[in-house]
């Protein structure tokens, strides 16, 4: 038995040393830690075995009397527990965790090919609402944590990217990304944390040899059309024949009737010369002559109006550096042509994080992150077209060009519109440019605290231009108009932080404690001048000025921010956090507001007495706090006179809003308690329960119009969400055959609880109204088809001469009264993601679900209108649906009437319909190339992929596409579907190499 | 860091800041006309109303709410009633605030102002109670107008007036606007005639006929206008209001800037259209038409165009007897309504007429007749039938009435002529206790029928108060279904 001194190295998987790993003997007590070159030296036996741990990595025993020195190479651990989560200002073990945060690495972040990081966090962690409304390549998307817990304020989520707020990244260059949806994570964010926080963090280099990774994707993009189709020429005149049958029958029996009050038994040439008098056609064939053609056409327009399109990502990033100075270059090239004409989108981002210290005490990052957009839409109205268009119009001419078509041109359709003629001249395009430069400064104050200064500037600049040229019809009457708007935002951040940590035996405790400034600026400039020659589309080429608008804004925040971390040997754990923020926004006697949090948890698997074989992990975490959100408006507290209008070119001012001095933020209060659970080392289970209440919303109640006024910004009402957030990771297989399962699921509920004075808030289809559900679908109910006459029928209440009020039904829209029928908020949603991999092969499929909840399909007040727009294309009915048209016919869909029946295609309960679906958002399999191959062709890694974007939709909805927007936008409730720009079905193949 | 988080913003004023300056309180009043003019208030104010009129004959069904309007199949939450209430309420807002503000006195300035903001809370307080409240005449005023607000309390939730009410306070604030203005101010703003000519109006309405007269008759008698010459009655309509001129005929007329060319949103856009810009749907009713057509060298044939089908070299297309052929849409033929389109030669430019002289003659004429003044009436229809360019036989007198046999038809029927799409015609025949017949082609017709009447008596005469209203007051009381 030689005992010694035992030395060597601990290094990680890139080979770079690893300061700070405990080194023990295994049962026996001591040892030691590395030192700063991962060194290490400890004394023992040759027979004892040596345990290496590091937080993050996978402890390894090693035999002490292998050869001296010793060399350990350790590996990141699988074990999510020990993830390190990044929590905005602060970065922490999961397994130190008191507060609900959602994780999302890089790789579960890049199977959906898009540049939206946003869209493709869709259905990716347990109770974020993600949705994606427009197929459009570059639309914007919405998100809710949680539910909706605000009316008349924001609901989405703070951004804050590299720990700085506001910014954005490429999803190409993110390293992770933590969603923080409880008081504990969010409460250090104050006054702007009431609808969650999204944490990015993009990629930093690593010491050692420079890497160079090479990523690219090229494929075909198709519009998917749901179970949404309009007819052909056949169908559509058989369905309008039937209707001017009708109506020619009934005039023409209703004139001979008049006749006959002269003529009692008229001849026939008596009958054609009142019909003619009358300008009534002498036959049903004349007559039908008027509305349809006898052999119908057969366009094809939604065929014209999509393409298949091509989306061609290519990426390339570079990092490296040493001990001193770190380094990340990502560059990313984004190319997505729509499916629908005319449209697409292009970004370039170029990113560069730099990390140098300057010594032990000082060290200096900088960020620069640059990203240049432009996007073309569809100047010629082909999406609306595609469905309103009628079959029988050709929309070439005889030989082959597009045809003019205008008000006066002898055309079926109703708007009269070619949209394949004004593609080819006009325009409607924009570009952005953003640009964001971060500096952060930290000093080693002592060995427990640490000072950061980190400091961001971000300009924006938009420019959109839209062209009528003088050769379309519009563009006749003017001789052409364009339109250019400017826009331009700065803002400017600095948060300075002092950091600390210290551990006194068991006790360990660090802190921030912080001051932080921000303004954001935005201005604005737009102009339309008419009177521009063809091809032509610079603003000094228009003859007319016809119209100058703008707009400018500035607000500010300042804010103080403490918090207090106690974690006592890794078993319990406590957070306390304060936040003092001030806004310009608030009004001028409630400026500034106190928000806090406070969080405990419990690591009993870290227990003594805890031993279970079965049971890994096991925590308990509770939270409460208070955080805020502030108004949408810059100046929403003042009462203004607002300059923006002119009478007879003098310029006024009109009565905008009513003063509120008292106006501040609204206060969400959030509890949360949550339980992670772990078995075999091979499920993970996170259980969230929730509930967050908004107090003294920033509600804009709606006043009556003799006020003068819309309504008045107060801090009243209050909404409560609460519901559980359930994440469960699974490895099925570990052997050559490997699975892995994620799933997610967030189930919520949503109350109004209080309104001012209890009052209703009308908004579109929807009533906000206390004791219910923000998103309550409110109108008339719809009672189905008389089947003696074909007539909509409604719900109405009849009170009799008792009193006594019953439910009976109404052909006349104006006695339905409405009601509440249902809510657009789904019971839950979720995604599960399953990976599989066998050999070099991997195959992954995720899906994303929504279920319950009901979709105003608005797009069938148009299309399923029992032929109130009998100039545009109907619907075909879907499978179930009966159309009645012989008394006695039990059916869903009311006698067809031309120019429409009894208002039948009004609001009413008529169109909701079950929004709920399950998506294929992604499935790709892919090759890695084997060791062998890649290191004769001196590469680290090659991999081979195809990816198919939204394959497969399931779902009852009877419309394009069941996915809603979040986002009500002035009167227009969430939950309503109209005719959107379908979402892309993507195939791609790729390549990802590594040097 | 206080100072830091007090910002103000860029092109808004405090309260404070506008009401303690003459030109403060001059902006406001700018911003008063500007409500007016918003299509909110003037596109919905047209439709509301002209479009329930024999006048028109719409070419096809459409999304926009003014289908509700023109084929009395209204909804209870529609949009342009729930627009007009709104817009009208927040001028109305503008003006209380004005005049609670504004000190009387020496200042011939402060005066005038005052007067404006008087005569717009009165007109659109009168505007209003048209289309909520039912016509005066019916039942003298006793049934439910509108709100009356004459104060700035926001606090305030009101109920509605009767009819009777309203119009009380329209003709004081009226009478309040004639002694506080005037005479001076250009044609797109108020002034004291312009004052004087809507009390005549309105008095016509409620059925006082004396008063009716004696304004329409001061006004005439003022001096300030003169009827458009014949040459010029068919660009009337495209010669901007304002300036300097004297002599106009406009008397009032919500002035559109080149900023403020709505476009598709226009009024015009639904009246006429070259090809490409608007939407020209809604077109001169064959009823119309046939009473115009009495009458061929008739100078008001200007304001009815009907469109030809053209060749590919845009010559028009004739049938077989070398008559043009009439363009048709979805089987109506179509004839564009003129008075909307090319001010200042842009298509979709107009600035709406409220008060012109032509209707101060016609209202002389109607009282006349209504009098039993035969010839009186007669002379004034005469008047505007001259300068329509008709003559000898034409015109009318006692032993040349056309076929009338009633002298009040002839008032009316010219009444009609002169002022049709002027935003009239539906209140002149209900207050007349007439049934409206639209026995003519057009989407108003439910399928497979010939003809619709609206008698006088008819809920659908008014509209429904708009729901979004009744839900933010329960005070209001909805009309009749």
């Amino acid at each position: 038995q030689t005992t010694g001194v035992k030395t060597g190295t601990v290094v990680d998987e890139t080979g770079l040393p690893l300061p700070g790993v405990s080194v023990k003997i295994k049962n026996a007590a001591g040892g030691t830690m590395t030192d700063n070159d991962g060194k290490f030296s400890i004394k023992t036996d040759d027979k004892s075995a040596l345990l290496f741990s590091y937080m993050g990595y996978d402890t390894q025993e090693i035999g002490a009397g292998a050869k001296n020195p010793i060399k350990v190479s350790l590996k990141p651990t699988d074990n999510l527990m020990n993830e390190v989560v990044v929590v905005g200002y602060v970065t922490k073990n999961k397994s130190q965790l008191v507060s609900s945060v959602s994780t999302v690495s890089a790789k579960k972040l890049l199977d959906v090919t898009s540049n939206s990081t946003s869209a493709m966090l869709q259905g990716k962690a347990s109770g974020v609402n993600v949705s994606v409304p427009s197929g459009q390549p570059g639309a914007s998307t919405s998100i809710r944590i949680r539910g909706t817990g605000t009316l008349s304020s924001g609901s989405e989520p703070l951004m804050v990217v590299d720990g700085v707020i506001g910014g954005t990244a490429n999803p190409r260059d993110i390293e992770s990304i933590s969603i923080l949806k409880d008081a504990a994570a969010t409460g250090l964010y104050g006054s702007r944390a009431a609808n969650g926080v999204i944490v990015i963090t993009t990629k930093q280099g690593k010491a050692g040899k420079t890497k160079i990774d090479y990523s690219g994707a090229f494929g075909l993009n198709t519009a998917s059309e749901g179970n949404f189709k309009v007819m052909n020429g056949q169908q559509l005149r058989d369905y309008s024949a039937y209707m001017y049958t009708n109506d020619y029958t009934g005039k023409r029996a209703a004139f001979i009737k008049e006749l006959q009050k002269t003529i009692p038994n008229p001849t026939q040439q008596q009958i054609d010369d009142f019909l003619a008098s009358k300008d009534l056609a002498l036959t049903l064939p004349g007559y039908l002559a008027g509305f349809m053609p006898v052999e119908p056409g057969n366009t094809d327009w939604r065929d014209l109006a999509f393409r298949q399109g091509i989306t061609n990502n290519q990426a390339l990033s570079i990092s490296g550096g040493d001990e001193k100075t770190k380094f990340y270059v990502g560059a990313n090239y984004y190319d997505e042509q729509g499916t629908l004409v005319n449209t697409d989108y292009k970004s370039f981002n170029f990113r560069t994080n730099l990390e140098h210290k300057i010594n032990d005490r000082f060290k200096v990052t900088a960020r620069l992150n640059a990203g240049f957009t432009k996007t073309n839409n569809d100047p010629s109205g082909a999406l609306d077209q595609s469905y309103t268009n009628m079959p029988w119009d050709n929309p070439y001419n005889a030989d082959g060009s597009p045809k003019y078509v205008d008000a006066n041109s002898q055309w079926y359709g109703r708007d009269k519109s070619n949209f394949l003629y004004v593609s080819q001249y006009n325009r409607d395009n924009s570009r952005g440019q953003n640009l964001s430069a971060d500096v952060k400064l930290e000093y080693k104050v002592t060995d427990w605290l640490n000072f950061a200064t980190s400091n961001r500037y971000t300009v924006t600049n938009s420019r959109a231009e839209r062209l009528i040229d003088p050769r379309t019809p519009a563009g006749k009457a003017n001789r052409g108009e364009l339109y250019n708007g400017y826009g331009y935002t700065n803002s400017f951040i600095t948060s300075n932080l002092f950091n600390a940590a210290h551990s006194f035996g068991k006790h360990n405790l660090s802190g921030i404690a912080g001051f932080e400034y921000q303004q954001n600026y935005v201005d604005g400039l737009n102009g339309t001048g008419t009177g521009i020659l063809p091809d032509l589309s610079s603003m000094d080429a228009t003859a007319i000025a016809k119209g100058l608008s703008g707009n400018r804004s500035m607000s500010r925040f300042v804010s103080e921010l403490f918090m207090g971390d106690y974690n006592y040997d890794n078993r319990y754990f406590a957070t306390v956090s304060m936040r003092n923020d001030g806004s310009s926004k608030f009004g001028a006697n409630s400026r500034y507001g106190l928000f806090y949090s406070f969080g405990a948890g419990w690591n009993i698997a870290n227990e003594k007495f805890f031993e279970s074989k079965v049971i890994n992990t096991l925590k308990l975490r509770g939270s409460y706090g208070v955080t805020g959100n502030t108004p949408g408006g810059d100046y929403a507290h003042l009462d203004l006179y607002l300059a923006n209008v002119q009478y007879g070119g003098i310029p006024g001012a009109f009565p905008r809003s009513l003063p509120n001095p008292n106006l501040t933020w609204e206060t969400p209060t959030t509890i949360n308690a949550g339980l992670d659970i772990s078995f075999f080392n091979r499920i993970d289970l996170s259980i969230d329960a929730y509930q967050r209440t908004n107090k003294d919303l920033i509600l804009d109640v709606p006043l009556p119009s003799e006020t003068g006024f819309y309504f008045s910004t107060e801090n009243i009402g209050s909404v409560r969400n609460k519901g559980i957030d359930i994440e469960l990771n699974t490895k099925n297989l570990t052997g050559e055959f490997k699975w892995n399962t994620s799933f997610n699921i967030g189930i919520n509920k949503n109350k109004v609880l209080g309104l001012y004075r209890g009052q209703a808030i009308e908004r579109g289809y929807q009533r906000v109204a206390v004791g219910r559900d923000l998103n309550s679908w409110y109108m008339e109910e719809w009672a189905g088809v008389d089947p003696k006459n074909g007539d909509p029928l409604w719900y109405m209440t009849k009170t009799d001469a008792n009193g006594v009020a019953s439910r009976v039904t109404t052909n006349n829209l104006d006695n339905a009264d409405r009601q509440f029928v249902g809510t657009s908020t789904p019971d839950f949603i979720g995604g599960i993601g399953n990976e599989f991999s066998y050999k070099n092969f991997s195959l992954n499929a995720f899906f994303n679900f929504v279920s319950g909840g009901t979709v105003y399909n608005s797009a069938r007040e148009l299309f399923d209108a029992d032929g109130a727009y009998p100039q545009y294309n109907s619907m075909i009915l879907k499978s179930g649906w009966s159309r009645w048209e012989n008394p006695g016919d039990i059916a869903t869909h009311p006698k067809a009437v031309a120019n429409g029946n009894r208002n039948s295609n009004k609001r009413s309960s008529r169109y909701l319909e079950d929004g709920s679906y399950i998506r294929l958002r992604n499935i790709t399999l892919g090759y890695t190339l084997s060791d062998k191959v890649t290191e004769k062709l001196k590469l680290s890694n090659v991999r081979f992929f195809v990816s198919g974007d939204n394959l497969i939709t399931l779902t009852k909805f009877s419309g394009m596409d069941p996915e809603v927007s979040l986002v009500s936008e002035g009167n227009n409730a969430v939950g309503v579907s109209g005719t959107k720009y379908p979402i892309s079905k993507k195939v791609l193949f790729g390549v990802n190499v590594s040097f | 860091c206080k100072e830091d988080l007090d910002l103000k913003p860029y092109n808004a004023l405090t309260t404070e800041q506008i009401v303690n300056t003459v030109e403060g309180l001059t902006a406001a009043t700018i911003g008063t006309y500007n409500y007016i003019k918003d299509p909110y208030y003037t596109r919905n104010y047209h439709m509301l109303s002209e479009y329930a009129s024999d006048n028109v004959s719409l070419s096809g069904t459409t999304t926009d709410d003014l289908f509700y309007a023109y084929n009395y199949r209204h909804l209870k939450s529609q949009g342009n009633t729930e627009m007009i209430w709104r817009k009208g309420y927040q001028a109305i807002y503008g003006t209380n605030v004005v005049i609670e503000k504004a000190t009387r006195g020496d200042n011939a300035v402060m005066n005038q102002l005052l007067g404006e903001n008087y005569f717009l809370r009165a007109m659109i307080h009168f505007d209003l109670v048209r289309f909520f409240g039912r016509p005066y005449t019916d039942d003298n005023g006793e049934s439910l107008g509108i709100v009356i607000k004459t104060n700035s309390d926001v606090k305030e939730r009101g109920s509605r007036a009767k009819v009777k009410d309203v119009y009380a306070v329209v003709i004081s604030d009226l009478l309040e606007s004639i002694k506080l203005m005037g005479s001076t101010k250009s044609n797109i703003y108020a002034s004291k005639e312009v004052a004087m000519a809507l009390l005549s109006r309105v008095y016509l309405y409620m059925g006082d006929y004396d008063n009716a007269y004696k304004y329409a008759d001061e006004v005439i008698k003022s001096n300030r206008y003169a009827l458009v010459s014949s040459a010029n009655l068919g660009s009337y309509f495209t010669v901007a209001p304002g300036g300097d001129s004297k002599l106009q005929e406009t008397i009032f007329a919500i002035k559109h800037e080149l900023k403020d060319d709505r476009g598709d949103d226009s009024i015009g856009s639904m009246y006429f259209t070259s090809g490409g810009m608007g939407y020209g749907e809604m077109y001169a009713s064959e009823s119309y038409r046939n009473l115009l057509d009495k009458f061929p060298n008739d100078l008001r044939h200007a304001f009815v165009r009907p469109n030809y089908e053209k060749d590919a070299d845009g010559n028009v297309k004739l049938d077989a007897n070398g008559k043009p052929i009439l363009a048709k849409r979805n089987g109506y033929p179509i004839y564009y309504v003129m008075k909307y389109s090319y001010q200042d030669g842009v298509e979709t430019l107009s600035s709406p007429v409220i008060l012109r002289l032509a209707e101060m003659y016609l209202t002389r004429a109607e009282v006349s007749a209504k009098r039993g003044n035969t010839n009186d009436a007669l002379s004034d229809v005469n008047i505007i039938r001259e300068r329509a360019g008709l003559k000898g036989l034409e015109l009318f007198s006692a032993s040349n009435m056309m076929g009338y046999t009633n002298v009040l038809d002839v008032v009316l029927d010219e009444r009609r002529l002169e002022l049709a799409f002027e935003a009239q015609r539906k209140f002149d025949v209900f207050r007349n206790k007439q049934t409206m017949v639209r026995n003519y082609p057009g989407t108003h017709l439910p399928s497979g029928q010939v003809t619709q009447e609206i008698p006088y008596t008819s809920p659908r005469v008014i509209y429904y108060i708009p729901q979004s209203e009744l839900t933010a007051n329960p005070n209001l009381v909805q009309n009749p279904e």
